[in-house]
């Protein structure tokens, strides 16, 4: 599907290329070939081509792609979802940040710092072992006489306004989705109402030849 | 009515602000109006892909103008896709251990992000108006 190739492909992107080779015929692949932003991967430093791919044939697997305008609405579908990952990433990491900093100051309160880098430590290594990390985290909550859900709520009170922006933008993408997955439904509508004409009216001459023959 | 002298002192003042005057300042006033290019006519010989989309459409049985329509506002939205990329990827990854830095690139993309919004909501409120009419059941 995709024209450029690298070196990180996967046998997974190679698969995929076989699949859609199967599903569109040469004159759809070869004018899709002819479409560079339908052959571009939109990604961020750190984000795999391999993951890509892999997504997208995913998605293309569930849509049951039927054609070339089929593909080029379901990559964009993916693009978007693609940002909506990212924006759920982006709201993850704010999260964090504030629950971090809410925990810091809160045992700061207790000890009387400036600064108490206990939680900073302690949710770093929830990042790399969320169990471990975990019980650390606990062990400072119970300091700071604070539940979980208590540190998330004054968390999000901190962070209300980046969080909003964020929410917005996730809001903007899902709509995106929501939109051009209509407009996938539309186009088949259109073709399973064609079809069904083009039926009727095969139905209605085949009946007029048998009316015709029994006549005669 | 202007007097003389006050049209001498115009003409003087205008002498101090007569546009650019090297060759790179010429360059840059000369893209001033077209930061991102989202509100621009397409050209066809710059983007041939929108033939290349029309003869797609033309095929599932549009007329040559809706099938045209379509592909300009495909391209329309691939523009704004891609002028989405370039915000993320002009600025670091906020995942990083300085907090604040952090939060000060998170809310530096969301503002880009953001920007773009209007030229998203445009072209994806086009394409869905399009294929509606296009694909309409009569």
């Amino acid at each position: 599907m995709f024209m450029e190739k690298t070196q990180e492909d996967s046998s997974i992107t190679k698969q995929s290329k076989n699949t859609l080779a199967l599903e569109l015929n040469d004159n759809q692949a070869e004018l899709l070939a002819q479409i560079p932003w339908f052959n571009e991967r939109f990604l961020l430093p750190g984000e795999e081509v391999s993951s890509y791919d892999l997504q997208l044939q995913r998605l293309i697997d569930s849509v049951e792609v039927k054609d070339a305008l089929d593909l080029i609405l379901v990559k964009d579908i993916h693009d978007e979802l693609r940002e909506v990952q990212r924006m759920r990433a982006l709201r993850q990491s704010v999260l964090l940040r504030g629950m971090e900093g809410k925990l810091g100051s809160l045992l700061s309160g207790f000890f009387e710092l400036d600064d108490n880098p206990r939680s900073k430590l302690a949710f770093l290594a929830w990042e790399n072992d969320p169990e471990e990390g975990y019980q650390h985290i606990s062990k400072l909550l119970d300091e700071a006489e604070i539940t979980m859900n208590g540190l998330m709520a004054e968390a999000y009170t901190l962070k209300a306004n980046t969080l909003d922006k964020v929410e917005q933008q996730l809001a903007r993408h899902e709509k995106n989705v929501r939109e051009t997955l209509k407009m996938i439904d539309t186009r088949r509508n259109h073709a399973l109402v064609r079809q069904r004409l083009e039926f009727d009216l095969e139905q209605d001459r085949q009946q007029l030849l048998i009316d015709k023959n029994d006549n005669s | 009515m202007t007097t003389a002298k006050q049209l001498h002192a115009n003409r003087k003042n205008a002498q101090h602000s007569s546009g650019p005057k090297t060759f790179e300042g010429k360059v840059q006033s000369s893209i001033n109006a077209r930061s991102h290019g989202l509100n621009q006519a397409f050209d066809l010989l710059v983007s041939p892909e929108i033939t290349v989309l029309q003869t797609l459409f033309v095929s599932d049985g549009l007329s040559e103008e809706a099938a045209f329509e379509l592909a300009q506002a495909h391209c329309g939205k691939a523009r704004v896709r891609r002028a989405r990329a370039q915000a993320w990827n002009e600025l670091e990854t906020p995942f990083e251990d300085d907090p604040d830095r952090s939060d000060q690139i998170t809310l530096a993309i969301l503002d880009r992000q953001r920007r773009l919004n209007r030229y998203d909501v445009k072209a994806v409120s086009t394409l869905s108006k399009l294929y509606k009419q296009a694909y309409s059941i009569q």
